[in-house]
């Protein structure tokens, strides 16, 4: 019994007290988030960044607060790119980068790298950009 | 109990300040900038349920129109939305039975990119079946008894609430919540909290209950841990120092912690919850109300499911899944000195299926469940042998149904 009581405490206590310590840095690690991306400029309808950004990365994440929705742009193993909005096709909320998928906390959809969905509820892909390779920027259209 | 709401108290403050310090709010990005948006769009949608259920050891069989959901939502503008669901469960509302009533109605304020507000009737992240109840995305015709006898799915209620991205995390999910409390004088063994909720519908509001969770999601695996702590007794002090109990915001507290775990991968899907909830003023509510309010309810299960059709075509998009689930539900764990005892709240029981999805947002499911209860306590029978008729401890259910999400 008080075994029981002492694990719901100790429960409750661990994830609302790392919950509490991980929002107190909060800001340091928010202003990290795209400032690894070279030459970058975001206009009303485009976003267009250094390909060395990517370096040896096969994914990058741009969030910045003039856009509607974060972006995720994905380098294949042809050398060539696509984007998408990380944004849930069930009710439009975010979704996360999960090291391998996509998955939205709201109600669990998942979606493959692809951006295709594989677990309901969610029933279509993510909306993808078309992406333009000029020089050395890629440019994603957001249109 | 007192650490755990300094620690929801802190963790609000902070996650406040921190959006407050993280987002700076100019005419463009404020709330007000998306009242002038031109994105307005309504968005219906809906799912819904029937089942054919035989007891075969009670040769019993019925079939139901379980629940049909109209979802309807409105986006105002980038920032702010609508959402809600109208049930109507088993078919129809007469004084016989049925249930109109609305499972969600809120609003929605996007506060920056990785953070919204929800305020209204909403569900709080509490389990997994209560936010992900479509019945295309759980194995069975039958919810998970433990989400349904121990976390009252689908449990909603009138607050407010903050979701999001833990900030300087890629990887943890947070909810917040702050909501109206329950009814202590419904709490009972055999329903648990499910009649004390209010539903939406006039509730106390003298009591509050605060609710928050950690959702972590690592490649296939997905963990949570979710709280709620809250006051039962919504009376005003002079009815409630007459029934000796304590009112006011968190008194004669109900507490619940729940934590799950789940993976998925290569047609696999695995999952294990547990959740414990404690009442300590147990035998104070049991005094008042003669409710037989238990002090501690407890119940896990482990499920395991694998898409058969996967072992023939490794890319198919259509899903067949065997599954199994074990589940123990402990409705008087733990009863208060003035409590009774009842063992038919105690039972375990396992469940085997199909889940067959030809397409994503249709379901057709056939599944047997296997239980197994302690024998009721003979003082609580009103009518007991010959006139009832006995009870069986273990039966054997056989569940066949069509789900739909849309
Ligand atoms: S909003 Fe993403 S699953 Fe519902």
């Amino acid at each position: 019994m008080s075994n029981r009581r002492e694990f719901i405490k100790q429960g409750a206590q661990a994830s609302l007290g790392s919950c509490l310590a991980l929002s107190v840095f909060s800001s340091v690690f928010e202003s990290c988030k795209t400032a690894a991306l070279t030459g970058l400029t975001i206009e009303e309808n485009e976003i267009s960044f250094h390909l060395s950004s990517f370096g040896s990365k096969k994914i990058i994440f741009i969030s910045d607060e003039r856009l509607k929705d974060e972006v995720v742009i994905v380098k294949k193993k042809d050398g060539t790119y696509y984007a998408m909005k990380m944004q849930c096709t069930h009710q439009m909320n975010p979704v996360r980068y999960t090291g391998d998928s996509f998955f939205c906390p709201t109600h669990g959809s998942t979606f493959d790298m692809e951006g295709k969905p594989t677990t309901a509820p969610a029933m279509r892909p993510l909306q993808r950009f078309t992406t333009i390779e000029s020089g050395t920027r890629l440019i994603v259209k957001l249109t | 109990m007192r650490t755990v709401l300094c620690c929801l108290c802190a963790c609000m403050i902070s996650l406040t300040t921190n959006f407050v310090s993280a987002q700076v709010l100019t005419p463009e990005d404020s709330l007000n900038s998306g009242l002038e948006s031109k994105e307005h769009k309504t968005l219906i949608g809906g799912y819904g349920e029937a089942a054919y259920t035989n007891n075969l050891t009670l040769e019993e069989a019925h079939i139901n129109l379980t629940r049909a959901v109209i979802f309807i939502g409105h986006r105002f503008s980038d920032k702010i939305s609508f959402f809600s669901e109208m049930e109507i469960e088993d078919a129809k509302v007469d004084a016989s039975g049925g249930e109109l009533a609305l499972e969600q109605c809120f609003l929605k304020f996007q506060l920056n990119r990785n953070h919204f507000l929800t305020a209204g009737l909403f569900i709080p992240r509490l389990g997994i079946i209560n936010e992900n109840h479509l019945p295309t995305t759980y194995f069975g015709n039958h919810r998970p008894f433990v989400e349904t006898k121990i976390i009252p799915s689908t449990w909603r209620e009138l607050g407010v609430s903050l979701n999001g991205k833990v900030p300087g995390s890629n990887r943890l999910d947070y909810t917040l919540a702050i909501v109206n409390g329950l009814n202590a004088e419904a709490i009972n063994a055999h329903d648990g909290l499910r009649e004390a909720r209010f539903e939406g519908r006039d509730a106390s509001a003298r009591n509050l209950a605060v609710t928050a969770s950690i959702l972590g999601y690592w490649n296939v695996f997905k963990v949570q841990l979710s709280a709620y702590t809250g006051g039962s007794v919504g009376l005003a002090p002079r009815s409630a120092d007459s029934l000796q109990l304590e009112s006011g915001m968190f008194g004669t507290p109900v507490s619940l912690l729940e934590g799950n775990i789940s993976y998925r991968k290569h047609g696999w899907t695995i999952k294990a919850l547990y959740a414990l909830v404690s009442i300590p003023d147990a035998g104070s509510i049991n005094r008042a109300y003669a409710n037989n309010c238990p002090e501690q309810m407890s119940g896990w299960y482990a499920e395991a499911g694998y898409n058969i059709l996967r072992l023939f075509n490794d890319s198919t998009k259509k899903d067949l899944s065997l599954f199994g689930r074990y589940e123990s539900v402990r409705g008087n764990d733990q009863m208060p000195e003035n409590g009774i005892v009842n063992d038919v709240n105690n039972f375990s029981c396992v469940t085997v299926g199909l889940n067959y999805t030809p397409l994503p947002g249709v379901v057709v499911k056939a599944d047997l469940t296997y239980s197994e209860s302690g024998i009721p306590n003979p003082q609580l029978q009103i009518n007991p042998f010959p006139q009832a008729i006995p009870f069986e401890t273990k039966q054997s259910v056989l569940r066949l149904g069509i789900g739909y999400s849309f």
